[in-house]
């Protein structure tokens, strides 16, 4: 029995060999790890949304990756690995790809994962009925087939070098073709995935518990038996809970808690620079903000470097308008643009507004530093001229009545693992939440191009093109971005921060020695 | 006018009296001058001064952006207190006049508007006033008309126990037998003999009311960042406690004192305007 497990995880591992290391699981730490115990981990902002493909949030992503798989995941070093699809392989010019799935995973009624479950899961994603967040972002797919039971081939309507990637996007789940042709309403309360754990309880704004998936497709995992997710209503109750060891682990620490909860004994601190930012949306169609001067004129009332000092608590790095930093791989500098006041005031003028313009700006009261920066803001930009009045709403009223709706107001967003990502997320005219309307032609065109190039110096330079573009013109202000920061026990074993902010690899999490014993 | 006079030289001389109305005068001063008598510019950063303990430069220290708190507190004062007076002003006038007709018709009419009177007040005056900021939306005028309709079933209790005792007095029976209408026995025969009750009530529930607008400015719905609203500033300082607790005390001593000022005045004016009390 033995020996057959050991030889089955070692044929797992060298099909996934790359894919396993880059991971951060190499066999000798999965062996060195125990398995079992209760993992309870503490949450700023409750999951509310169950159905995978429906998603919007980082705690509901985490939910959704334990309790369901994709085809793919992604890793680390923003690469695709291995998830239901053990390996995959393009032609040559990159518009059709075949996706080898493993033969071993179930749902959690028992029913095998086939090819069909993946080809309807897809169609589901892609339906604009479904109204699946990102669904854009998974890549300009035309068509997806099944290939026998235990393979899928991906056209795509151009060449997509990204595809394997823009798959591990949160909301790309695979659900049974059943559920997906069927009641697909259902799985609003009644999960039914593949993924490493299943749920046990929910209740929504309180806690939620899964427990493990004893037939989990990854052999020894996972690792745990249970985990339990608390929420908190505000982040010090957060903090004060992982102090006082109620909690094994924090996602989510708030920059102003950081030091002194990294600092306490027996907890670790967790940093991870990230392409996680926050920004000033505008919507370019209406008064002021189609004028591109006052877009600019508020860009320069920004002293970028205060700013990350004030918001991040220094946990960051400052940002010049354009959603990348130096965590992607087509990141291209440029010297910040400097605080100047009175250069601000006087295009303000320009624009038509001598005596200064009046603005009301909204920020939801979570994340704490959405409001931060709303403040801060309006302090720098008022030699400016700039009146910015800040007006404050809790999350849900702001994601109900402001967020893609408003004009004027303050947007916080997670690393995407590509620039084509990110871009098509949010800026460019057929972007999923296209909540600046800038649509501007030239910067579709330059995404649209970069996204059909396989060549990376060329697309550089198309990525280049399209940083400069936004720095020029603003269509959001982005002027700081935030590393990610959490905490955990010293106890717990095997949890890497993802810089992506949104993966969290709960399955190879374990509890080591001086682990309460529950 | 002399009764004016006659009323502050007895509360001068009611220990309680005298101390509520020192501070409260102090207090009034703040709110009138606070804005133009604070040091600094209560918004202006002071990026190489955050968390700073009080000195010289900044009395009462500084918060997180830098900003001096003596001048935030001094600033805030207006917006809190006078909001809180507003808010009380609303119910008092409210459920003055809800009782004091209520209680002089009596019967059925009586029956009715009690009743309903009830059953607003069963329900918490801060839920009653979230409900209220739910339909209205937030800001500081609708936290203020909240707590202000939140207030008024309580007054209106007041206010009509009172009348219920003058209703009974023959210069009621005199007034009600030369033909009076009933709107001038109610304003000009009843209603100046309950306000001494009415006003003594009035004045501890200002107390309330800066408390209520604290926690509802704390909860996000009244003052909006970054004004220098107390209850505000100590709902914004929670997230940097643990770095200096200046942020916190200083509002927090700032709302507790204006509470002891409005119940200590109450007390005295309680004291000194109850014919029955003595002592004149």
């Amino acid at each position: 029995m033995t020996k057959f497990n050991v030889s089955r995880r070692h044929l797992l591992l060298t099909g996934a060999a790359s894919g396993a290391l880059a991971l951060g699981f190499s066999p000798k730490i999965a062996h060195a790890q125990m398995a079992g115990g209760t993992l309870r981990v503490g949450l700023n902002i409750t999951p509310v949304v169950l159905n995978p493909m429906l998603t919007r949030l980082n705690s509901e992503y985490m939910l959704a990756e334990m309790l369901y798989s994709g085809l793919t995941t992604l890793g680390l070093d923003m690469s695709a690995q291995p998830d239901l699809a053990t390996e995959w392989s393009a032609n040559d010019d990159a518009t059709e790809w075949r996706f080898i799935l493993r033969e071993n995973a179930t749902f959690s009624n028992g029913e095998p994962v086939t090819s069909a479950d993946v080809v309807a899961s897809f169609k589901k994603l892609l339906d604009p009925e479904t109204a699946a967040p990102g669904s854009r972002n998974l890549g300009p797919i035309a068509e997806v087939t099944a290939d026998g039971d235990f393979a899928v081939i991906f056209r795509t309507e151009s060449p997509y070098a990204d595809l394997p990637v823009s798959l591990c996007y949160p909301t790309a789940k695979v659900i049974p073709a059943a559920i997906a042709e069927g009641d697909f309403e259902s799985l609003a309360q009644t999960p039914l995935g593949s993924g490493p754990f299943r749920m046990v309880e929910f209740s929504a704004d309180q806690r939620a518990v899964v427990e493990k998936n004893p037939d989990y497709f990854l052999d020894g995992q996972p690792l745990l038996d249970r985990v339990e997710i608390i929420t908190f209503p505000d982040a010090a109750g957060a903090g004060a809970a992982m102090l006082a060891g109620e909690i094994d682990m924090l996602l989510e620490v708030q920059p102003t808690d950081f030091a002194r909860i990294a600092d306490a004994s027996g907890i670790t601190g967790l940093r991870t620079p990230s392409g996680r930012f926050l920004d000033v949306v505008m919507d370019c169609t209406v008064e002021p903000f189609n004028d591109p001067r006052v877009r600019a004129a508020l860009a320069m009332s920004v002293d970028r470097e205060a700013m990350v000092e004030l918001v991040a608590e220094g946990y960051g790095t400052p940002g010049n308008d354009s959603p990348l930093n130096e965590a992607y791989r087509f990141y291209s500098g440029a010297p910040y643009k400097s605080y100047d006041p009175e250069g601000a005031k006087a295009l303000l003028a320009e624009a038509g507004y001598p005596d200064g313009l009046s603005l009301e700006l909204v920020a939801s009261a979570k994340p704490d530093y959405r409001s931060a920066m709303a403040v801060v803001l309006r302090e720098m930009a008022r030699p400016a001229g700039f009146d910015i009045s800040v007006k404050t709403m809790d999350h849900s009223s702001y994601l109900d009545q402001v967020w893609k709706k408003g004009s004027f107001y303050v947007g916080f967003y997670n690393m995407q693992p590509t620039e084509g990502a990110i871009f098509n997320l949010l800026f460019t005219s057929g972007a999923s939440w296209n909540e600046t309307r800038w649509n501007n032609p030239e910067f579709d065109a330059l995404i649209e191009t970069a996204d059909r190039t396989i060549d990376d110096s060329k697309r550089a330079e198309l990525y280049a093109d399209a940083q400069a573009m936004m720095r020029d013109e603003v269509p959001a202000l982005i002027p700081c971005f935030f590393d990610l920061l959490g905490a955990q026990a010293d106890y717990v074993e095997g949890y890497k921060q993802h810089p992506r902010g949104s993966n969290y690899g709960l399955h190879m999490v374990s509890l080591g020695e001086g682990a309460p014993a529950r | 006018m002399r009764k004016l006079f006659a009323i502050l030289g007895a509360l001068m001389r009611n220990p309680q009296g005298a101390l509520g109305l020192v501070l409260f005068l102090l207090l009034l001063a703040l709110v009138v001058l606070g804005p133009v008598l604070a040091p600094a510019d209560p918004e202006s950063f002071n990026y190489g001064a955050r968390f700073a303990a009080p000195s010289l430069e900044f009395p009462l220290g500084t918060d997180w952006y830098g900003r001096d708190l003596l001048s935030r507190v001094m600033s805030g004062a207006r917006s809190t207190v006078l909001l809180a007076l507003l808010a009380t002003g609303i119910g008092t006038v409210a459920g003055a006049l809800i009782g004091v007709l209520s209680g002089y018709l009596g019967g059925g009419a009586d029956e009715v508007v009690m009743r309903l009177n009830d059953a607003v007040m069963a329900i918490p005056g801060l839920l009653f006033a979230l409900m209220i900021i739910a339909v209205l939306g937030s800001s500081s005028i609708n936290a203020v008309i909240a707590i202000g309709i939140a207030q008024t079933p309580g007054m209106a209790r007041v206010a009509r126990s009172v009348t219920l005792q003058v209703r009974a007095l023959d210069y009621v029976s005199a007034a009600r037998a030369r033909g009076e209408p009933t709107s001038w026995i109610v304003l000009a025969e009843i209603l100046p003999n309950t306000i001494a009750p009415i006003i003594v009530e009035a004045t501890i529930r200002v107390a309330f009311a800066v408390m209520t607008l604290a926690t509802l400015s704390f909860l996000g719905l009244g003052a909006q960042p970054p004004s220098p609203e107390w209850g505000l500033m100590i709902a914004e300082a929670r997230s940097h406690l643990f770095r200096s607790p200046w942020p916190i005390i200083v509002p927090g001593a700032a709302i507790a004192l204006v509470a002891v000022t409005f119940n200590l005045l109450g007390d005295g004016l309680r004291d000194v305007l109850n014919p029955r009390s003595g002592g004149h």
